[in-house]
């Protein structure tokens, strides 16, 4: 292992991080809630340790692959970890771990909250909560791969475990301009969505903060009343839209803007998205029509809460706690399927969904007639077997976590709903769950040690399972030491 | 100009020398697009280096096309099949890529370059085999040349040399030199002390400096003899194996007057050999056997020794055997990564290697790179920097609306620091002189300094 090429990443992503939390400085300045003080006492420390790691000498220029996991599993934590203080430093936490909760929440675009009345904090906070919701949306290395050079051919690696999906592929030959390209779409469309906002009579702050949380599929608001709390239909709709569109796989995006609309509309994982989305809102709205005996009501409020599950945002306009079961049910098998990969939203993804189903029904043929010759295909191209063989380990790995995490959390004492869907709601980054989580609640309930694991069950998500446990693996350390890497 | 970043590079197959070109290139910052039909290779490609890959068949029109090969700068088809190249290259030509390279190994398609070139619009075709039989040619030929570039499709020479103390041309100006010793060479640039003079004909050799001289590759045979520079004309070489390296290396050297000898223990082999160069005596022996066979005095004329088989190991223990019975010049074949891991225990200096990978990806890199540097600049046909840049050596093409054509260079006034170097007129090399003149379709070469000449008028004053 290269300790020191990981230190100097890890060095130049700590910079980075100061550097984003210039806009919440600025605006901590702005608003004059004192809360500047925070920012600084964190900034000049981490730029201190970021810049003295930045200058590790590296003594060996070659980056493995399991040296790219390390880098990403630890710049996540070391992340979360450092964004915390200002959240810390404000005392509306009970202890530096509920502060660290809300971070990770943050930057893994979960947007679950410990706290019950989150207008409590100062706007500078406020502010730096909800943009990290836009930097985890797309990724941090992502991020650090646009503006810093990582000097290594090996880049790919890092790039690969961060984007979300069974497959991670580049738009263009440089790794660079792609990243560009991801957030030169990503900053428009949110930049689009915040120009809407302020014509829906949305306050320019909560404009941000909103759009920051729909465009990194994050989910925390301004307030505790949430998106609810502005009343307005137009704001509601938009958002809704929005938040779908988030989860769409980014290089849909990109083949729009290269011109090439059939090949964008043609492909296979949107449209079962969308077709997912549809069924979804018209199954919930008959099911909850007969209470609100208003149709065009209905409709828009579950149209937003599928859009906010499916996609993991997790923004709330009606307390779905008191939805019927049936509808309930679906939303949590939402939880389940996610967005699209290559988007900015969690969960399975739709097209592992659509490999699993699609290998399921190609097993069933395959014990029918033992001889049968068959391929699973996606957009039309056969699947290859290692990524065949990923998404089943993925999905085996992924429900083996939830039935541990779910049987550990369990000993805090909350009922198996709660539980389930917290622990659903934190490894797929959506925010609410139903009953004691649910979307009119907050995680505060849960003691510190619970909320350190639901952090951890965050990053792991977020990270797509393997790169947390490859930091955490006994095994592998013991062979790199053994192997003399 | 346009920057480097911005340069389209599709390679076809991620083989030996594909994988290496794509390193290369990357790394020079272009955009590389790598087609191969294993998906192994194109997840391997893509997982290592900053390249984007894809799996399929590299002549498919289907594929280049959705591939966008039409906007490449440069199409590089490296597979194993010379025929796949040749048609995967014609595909992205008529798509509109502007220039292509295409490896074309065996002997009946390689002999027919000019054709690929001018009827079927490859730009280059690229030979291993060729190159590494031309880079073994050099070695053997100039010793002492630090550098050797090939202009106007071979018909051209730029070397660079240092002069060392007992060469002749030390204290006797350029005109002396021309005039005097007869010496049809053109001295282009010089460097002394870290500082490079366009010299003119008052200009005085001294021992240390370091010489650009080009010309036609005929002549610097004749020209190293009267230098006295420690060149040895050949008269016997050896050569053992017999394969398409061989073939090329011992035409070479028979059309340069060497007498060559050729072993090889595959009995077809050696036959078929024999068919093709008549002028070479063709041994059916083994190597070795056959060294051991040599008397003492056929030893003492043998001025080298070239180890060609396709066995390694073989190579490197011939070359050592060669070594222990003083053989001057002894050069081995190796396998380009072999050769890479070797280079420390071959670096004594009595056993050169080479690889035809190396070769390979030499002259592709170079070609390239001359593209790259050559983009922006009207009508060049290649560009080559010395001196990390200082001087360029740029050959361009005269069109019929040039506005001197027909007129003694000696009438024309010339920036100070370019030079017209080289003149090529058909299969003719010219040095010119003050009474040649430019005609439309030659070829020029021009030599400058400070990187002033874009266009070929850029070299005239006012």
């Amino acid at each position: 292992m290269n300790k020191y090429r990981i230190l100097r990443s890890i060095g130049k992503i700590v910079l980075t991080e100061v550097l984003l939390m210039i806009p919440a400085l600025i605006v901590s300045f702005l608003y004059g809630d004192g809360d500047h003080i925070y920012f600084l006492a964190t900034m000049i420390p981490a730029a201190v340790i970021g810049f003295t790691l930045s200058h590790v000498k590296v003594v060996e220029k070659r980056m493995g692959s399991r040296d790219a996991y390390y880098i990403v599993a630890l710049t996540w934590i070391v992340i979360s970890v450092i964004g915390a203080f200002p959240l810390y430093f404000s005392g509306c936490f009970r202890s530096y771990w509920g502060a660290l909760f809300e971070m990770v929440s943050g930057i893994t675009t979960t947007g679950a909250s410990v706290l019950a009345k989150p207008e409590l904090l100062p706007h500078g906070v406020l502010f730096w909560r909800s943009f990290s919701h836009w930097i985890g949306g797309m990724g941090v290395l992502v991020f650090v791969l646009m503006i810093m050079p990582m000097e290594n051919e090996n880049s790919m690696h890092l790039l690969r475990a961060e984007v979300p999906g069974p497959t991670a592929s580049k738009l263009v030959p440089r790794m660079k301009t792609s990243s560009m390209i991801l957030y030169g779409i990503y900053g428009v469309m949110t930049l689009v969505l915040i120009v809407l906002l302020l014509l829906g009579k949305m306050p320019l702050f909560d404009a941000l903060c909103v759009a920051f949380g729909t465009a990194g599929t994050g989910g925390f608001s301004t307030s505790s009343a949430g998106i609810a709390g502005y009343g307005s239909t137009y704001l509601e709709i938009v958002i809704g839209i929005f938040m779908m569109l988030f989860g769409i796989n980014f290089n849909v995006y990109f083949l729009l803007l290269l011109g090439k609309v059939k090949e964008a509309f043609r492909t296979e994982e949107v449209n079962w998205y969308l077709g997912i989305i549809a069924f979804s809102t018209i199954a919930i709205t008959c099911n909850t029509f007969s209470g609100i005996k208003n149709l065009g009501g209905a409709a828009k409020d579950a149209f937003f809460q599928v859009s906010s599950i499916i996609t993991t945002t997790g923004f709330a306009t009606v307390d779905y706690n008191l939805w019927p079961e049936f509808s309930k049910h679906l939303l949590v098998l939402l939880m389940i399927i996610g967005a699209c990969s290559g988007s900015t939203g969690g969960g399975l993804k739709v097209s592992r969904m659509i490999i699993l189903t699609k290998s399921f029904l190609t097993e069933i043929r395959h014990i029918t007639n033992p001889r049968v010759v068959s391929v699973v295909r996606l957009n039309g191209k056969g699947v290859d077997k290692e990524t065949l063989i990923g998404t089943r380990i993925y999905m085996a790995a992924y429900f083996i976590i939830i039935c541990l995490i779910t049987l550990i959390v369990s000993v805090d004492g909350f009922d198996l709903s709660t539980n389930l869907t917290a622990v659903l709601s934190c490894f797929n980054n959506i925010g609410p769950g139903l009953n004691g989580v649910g979307p009119m609640e907050n995680f505060g309930g849960y003691s510190d040690w619970a909320q350190v694991l639901l952090s951890f069950v965050m990053l792991t998500g977020r990270l797509e399972i393997f790169p947390m446990f490859i930091l955490l693996s006994k095994s592998s350390h013991h062979r790199i030491g053994k192997r003399g890497f | 100009m346009r920057k480097k970043k911005d340069i389209n590079v599709f390679i076809v197959g991620g083989g030996g020398i594909g994988k290496e070109l794509a390193r290369h290139l990357s790394m020079d910052g272009c955009k590389v697009t790598v087609i191969d039909k294993d998906l192994n290779v194109v997840n391997e490609l893509g997982n290592s280096m900053d390249v984007i890959c894809f799996q399929g068949n590299g002549a498919a029109y289907a594929i280049l096309s959705e591939l966008d090969a039409g906007n490449a700068d440069i199409f590089i088809a490296v597979s194993d099949s010379d025929e796949l190249n040749i048609l995967s290259c014609l595909t992205a030509h008529m798509l509109g890529a502007k220039h292509t390279v295409a490896r074309v190994r065996n002997v009946d398609y390689a002999n027919q370059t000019s054709f690929y070139r001018d009827r079927l619009g490859l730009s280059m075709t690229l030979n291993p085999e060729m190159a590494a039989a031309s880079e073994i040619n050099r070695l053997l030929r100039f010793p002492s040349a630090t550098r050797v570039e090939v202009f106007a499709k071979g018909r051209a020479e730029l070397i660079e040399m240092i002069i060392q103390e007992d060469n002749t041309i030390i204290g006797k100006s350029l005109i002396e030199i021309r005039q005097n010793m007869g010496i049809n060479l053109l001295i282009c640039a010089v460097v002394r002390d870290d500082e490079i003079v366009i010299p003119n004909g008052n200009f005085v050799i001294h021992e240390g400096d370091v010489l650009y001289l080009t010309g036609a590759a005929s002549e610097f045979n004749r020209a190293f003899k009267k230098m006295k520079v420690p060149f040895k004309p050949l008269d016997c070489v050896l050569i053992a194996g017999g394969g398409r390296l061989a073939y090329y290396l011992a035409k070479a050297l028979e059309r340069e007057g060497a007498g060559v000898t050729v072993v090889e223990k595959n009995h077809e082999v050696a036959l078929h050999m024999a068919g093709n160069l008549s002028g070479v005596s063709v041994i059916y022996d083994d190597a070795l056997n056959y060294f051991d066979s040599m008397s003492e005095s056929d030893i003492r004329h043998t001025d080298a020794f070239v180890l060609l088989t396709e066995n390694d190991e073989f190579n490197l223990v011939a070359s050592m055997y060669g070594v222990t019975r003083n053989i001057p010049k002894v050069i081995t074949r190796l396998n380009g990564n072999t050769q890479y891991k070797l280079k420390a225990l071959l670096n004594d200096g009595r056993i050169c290697s080479v690889s035809k990978e190396e070769a390979g990806i030499n002259s592709i890199l170079g070609y390239v790179r001359s593209l790259m540097d050559a983009e922006g600049k009207e009508n060049i046909e290649s560009l080559y920097r010395l001196m990390d840049g200082k001087i360029e050596v740029i050959e361009f093409k005269v069109n019929a609306n040039h506005e001197h054509l027909e007129v003694p260079l000696k009438d024309l006034k010339l920036k100070p620091g370019t030079l017209i170097a080289c003149i090529i007129r058909g299969t003719k090399t010219i040095i010119p002189g003050g009474d040649d003149v430019l005609k439309e379709k030659d070829s020029v070469l021009v030599v400058t300094i400070d990187n002033q000449v874009v266009r070929l008028k850029d070299i005239y004053k006012g």
